[in-house]
């Protein structure tokens, strides 16, 4: 959240990370190298498993790569907790099957090229959505955003001309084998987790970046150092609604069909946030992490408990003990280990 | 000289309380000017009003005889008012690079370039006596360091007036000669300070004019000698400090 003049002191390890200079260019390196081997591991990775159900699982890992990097890109950035972002996962995922039923399109890899605009529809939705949400600050805007996201589920139900209601919309049929399927939806997912990690290190590096991380710190000494923090805000929230947007539609695709429940999902908004928390809030590669760990765990335990109720449980109990002992996340401790070790070699 | 800040009847309340009222003062160009008064006497609310944080119930701001009352804190940073505050407010996970450029935002683009480079950053730095620190998260420096990041902030921007309020709390008296000889240097090259501060040694030595507050407005003003004599100044100020500590002592008496 915005915190205050901060006046609590910062522990030492939270503070320092990203701010050793002499630690700093090899673990960017290292970085660097990482994200690349990880990238090819991740275009061979359908080469080698083959089984339709390890690649619906590693489908569904980088639809949310892509969707818990969206939502750290404004939310980890500028402090503000938004759980709501299942508003622009829905809006992509019903604008999807909108246009492909309004044009009469035949299922197959052009209808990807839909994916992008159904972003672009996303962010056209997140432009009202944060000029009402961002109006607010802290907890009340955690709880804004939760009752808008509600008012888009409600209006899923309701709005029958464009949603066709608890009925659902179908999407067109792929004509793909199922030995194939899940290949094509991953290799889209892929390209959205890509677009997502890209525009969340850019913006990371950026002044723009600087000033989210401001806001974040002082959005007040911010506001009179000339920030425009409306401004500022408001763009990080549409930019991560786009990537959002696009998430949903590449999922709506996937599964065939849109329904409100599935579209505007409430476990959503949480599971994003549970990822970028996990990995290391307001770091490019914390929400990456987060997402390769939770989502296959999320998807593992439904496969083995059926008992819906069980796996949300286990989440539940997972946030605790991620706020109560890792509250910086997996990425900044790590980091801050690696430094520990580069120095006591460096001696 | 001509006035580059002016205050003319300001008035602002919270709730019941009266913080600020009928306050008027003004500020010459290329001057230091002290505010002092006792605690609670409206000197903050009167610093919040002029750069934007607080809206005026009545009365008018100038600046370079442009109207401002009211306007935003971004306007007031845009027309070169900067301003420090008295529970420093540094962004505490941003290294003190990283906190000076978020200022970058807050200049004329032309001159982004030229005020905000990095070897500009670092001297502004060194001039605070910071610059070993300058890739260290602000949050891990002391409270004397963060007030003088704080200083660097507003520099950064090369503003015309400067407005600090108790720049000298909490310092060590070594900084505090330190924090003095930079602020008359920066005035020798023409930037104008309003001052708040309690370190009456401080005030008098630095401050060119100072104006007195009491219970939200000014009672006294003229240069340090003629106020630190100013009957109306030693009763609000001292007097009155002095009374109470006699009634206190005569009330503790059995």
């Amino acid at each position: 959240m915005a915190d205050a003049p901060a006046e609590r002191k910062l522990a030492d390890d939270e503070v320092r990370s990203g701010a050793d200079p002499l630690a700093a260019p090899a673990v960017r390196r290292a970085g660097r190298a990482v994200a690349v081997v990880a990238l090819l591991c991740a275009i061979g990775f359908p080469f080698v498993f083959t089984n339709p159900a390890t690649t619906s699982i590693a489908f569904f890992t980088l639809l949310y790569v892509g969707a818990a990097s969206a939502w750290n890109l404004f939310s980890g950035y500028s402090g503000y907790m938004a759980l709501g972002n299942a508003v622009f996962y829905g809006s992509g995922a019903y604008f999807i099957a909108n246009i492909t039923n309004h044009l009469n399109l035949t299922g197959g890899v052009g209808i990807f090229v839909w994916v992008p605009v159904a972003g672009l529809f996303a962010g056209l939705v997140a432009v009202p959505v944060g000029w009402l949400a961002l109006r607010t600050r802290r907890h009340t805007f955690v709880v804004v955003t939760i009752a808008i996201f509600f008012i888009f589920q409600l209006l899923a139900y309701n709005l029958q001309s464009i949603t066709n209601g608890s009925a659902g919309m179908e999407l067109p049929l792929p004509p793909w084998t199922a030995a194939t399927y899940n290949n094509y939806f991953y290799a889209a997912a892929l390209v959205v987790a890509v677009i997502a990690i890209a525009l969340s290190w850019a913006v990371r590096r950026s002044h723009f970046g600087l000033q989210l991380l401001a806001i974040r710190d002082d959005e007040d000494r911010a506001l009179g150092l000339g920030v425009r923090t409306a401004r500022v805000k408001l763009t990080a929230f549409v930019l991560g609604a786009f990537v959002t947007g696009m998430c949903g539609a590449v999922y709506a695709y996937y599964l065939g069909s849109v329904y409100p429940p599935f579209a505007f999902e409430a476990i959503f908004d949480l599971t994003v946030a549970l990822m970028a928390f996990l990995g290391g809030l307001g770091t490019v590669s914390g929400p990456v992490v987060g997402a390769l760990l939770l989502e296959p765990l999320q998807q593992w335990l439904t496969l083995q408990f059926t008992a819906a109720g069980l796996s949300l449980i286990l989440f539940g109990a997972l946030f605790l003990l991620v706020i109560g002992f890792l509250p910086q996340g997996i990425v900044p401790s790590l980091e801050v280990l690696l430094r520990r070790l580069l120095r006591r070699r460096a001696r | 000289m001509s006035a580059l800040l002016e205050v003319r009847g300001v008035a602002k309340s919270f709730g019941g309380l009266q913080a600020v009222r009928d306050c008027s003062f003004a500020v010459e160009e290329g001057s230091i000017a002290g505010l002092i008064g006792p605690n609670g006497s409206g000197k903050t609310t009167m610093f919040n009003v002029i750069t934007g944080y607080e809206r005026a119930d009545a009365g008018s701001v100038s600046i370079g005889g442009r109207d401002v009352t009211s306007a935003a804190p971004g306007r007031i940073c845009a027309l070169g008012i900067g301003r420090t505050f008295q529970l420093t407010r540094v962004f505490a996970r941003l290294t003190l690079m990283e906190n000076l450029q978020v200022g970058r935002s807050g200049v004329p683009r032309a001159r982004r370039q030229q005020l905000y480079s990095e070897s500009r950053c670092l001297d502004l730095l060194d001039f605070v006596g910071l610059v070993d620190f300058a890739h260290v998260a602000a949050g891990t420096l002391s409270y004397g360091q963060r007030k003088l990041v704080e200083l660097a902030l507003v520099l950064a921007q090369d503003p015309r007036v400067v407005l600090l309020d108790e720049p000298a709390g909490g310092i060590n008296p070594l900084l505090i000669a330190q924090l003095g000889e930079r602020i008359r240097e920066l005035n020798g090259r023409g930037v104008t300070f309003l001052v708040v501060e309690h370190n009456m040694e401080f005030v008098m030595g630095l401050c060119d004019v100072v104006w007195v507050m009491e219970r939200g407005t000014v009672i006294a003003h003229g240069e340090p000698e003629q106020v630190r004599r100013d009957p109306r100044v030693l009763d609000a100020y001292l007097g009155g400090a002095l009374e109470d500590e006699e009634e206190a002592a005569e009330e503790a008496a059995p």
